[in-house]
């Protein structure tokens, strides 16, 4: 009997994020960027290797990476605007 | 309301009220990076589909329902392959040629008894036993679908490799079938082979035919043909 792959994504997920924030709190890291991009590439990573059923298309990828390249863009004119 | 549903639905509401307070009141980065974690997890558990059988449960079902069509392949001594054909409803039927070589019909099907008539020539129309387990479309491809329904569902195989190119060729380790219903297998394919034939022609919505299948030391080398009408 293997354990589920859902059940096993969503163990792994939150073990990564909850690894994830301490440690980037630790090297003292104040850009919420950077969390986000973490939150995402390893929402996608795991998606791409498990394979998880859902009930709906997976809608929660294109919003962390949305999330992502809205705070990069704000960030972009943040400079540009000195 | 499941567990992880109220799971999902607790997690979602701490993480939001948790980020917005640690954004807005304490400013604190690495904190509201937990709200949105614990939001985003909570989301995950919520889309994520319950699975209220387990799959041994689903394999001993369709088990039963391929010994029950072995009987009445008996009684009607068919001997002949069929090929999975999707009906117009989204079920998925076995039509099996009354007479020549297993060729799909022209037009789309809707039977309503036993035989359909074609240009081609007559049918006898059976519902394989995964026709309604496969019309449950929740993947995103044939092989995701096939491999998840295979695996997890019906647990008829430990694993299973699918690649689909001009056929789809399927190479099942382990298979856990051994029902020992010769006439259905002769006319559906073996169990896994039947299960992935109808899930592919759910899938595609084309005609799909159990062309081969070896078996050799635990594993199994199926090969599915796709008809493009």
């Amino acid at each position: 009997m293997t354990l589920d792959k859902n059940l096993l994504f969503n163990i792994l997920l939150a073990l990564l994020m909850f690894i994830t924030v301490p440690s980037l709190a630790a090297l003292n890291e104040k850009r919420l960027d950077v969390y986000l991009g973490l939150f995402s590439l390893e929402y996608s990573i795991l998606l791409a290797l498990l394979r998880p059923r859902r009930r709906c298309k997976d809608f929660i990828a294109p919003i962390l990476l949305l999330l992502f390249m809205l705070i990069v863009i704000l960030r972009i004119i943040e400079m540009l605007m000195g | 309301m499941s567990r992880a549903n109220i799971a999902g639905t607790g997690l979602i509401a701490f993480g939001v009220v948790f980020a917005v307070f640690s954004h807005v009141l304490m400013n604190n980065v690495p904190l509201t990076a937990v709200g949105i974690g614990s939001a985003v997890l909570g989301l995950s558990f919520l889309i994520t589909p319950e699975k209220p059988l387990p799959g041994r449960v689903t394999r001993a079902i369709i088990e039963g329902s391929a010994l029950s069509l072995e009987m009445l392949l008996e009684e009607l001594n068919v001997k002949t392959r069929g090929i999975y054909v999707p009906g117009e409803d989204g079920r998925v039927y076995l039509l099996v040629p009354l007479s020549g070589d297993p060729i799909p019909p022209i037009s789309s099907i809707n039977p309503n008894g036993m035989v359909f008539r074609d240009r081609r020539g007559e049918y006898l129309v059976l519902i394989p036993p995964a026709s309604e387990i496969a019309k449950v479309g929740e993947y995103m491809n044939v092989e995701d679908a096939i491999t998840d329904l295979l695996v997890n569902v019906t647990e008829l195989c430990e694993n299973v490799k699918v690649i689909y190119e001009d056929a789809i060729y399927l190479e099942v380790k382990k298979p856990r079938t051994g029902i020992g219903a010769k006439r259905f297998e002769k006319t559906f394919g073996s169990l896994d082979a039947s299960v992935a034939a109808c899930t592919a022609a759910a899938m595609l919505k084309k005609p799909v035919l159990v062309a081969s299948e070896h078996e050799e030391r635990g594993r199994k080398l199926i090969t599915l043909k796709v008809y493009s009408t």
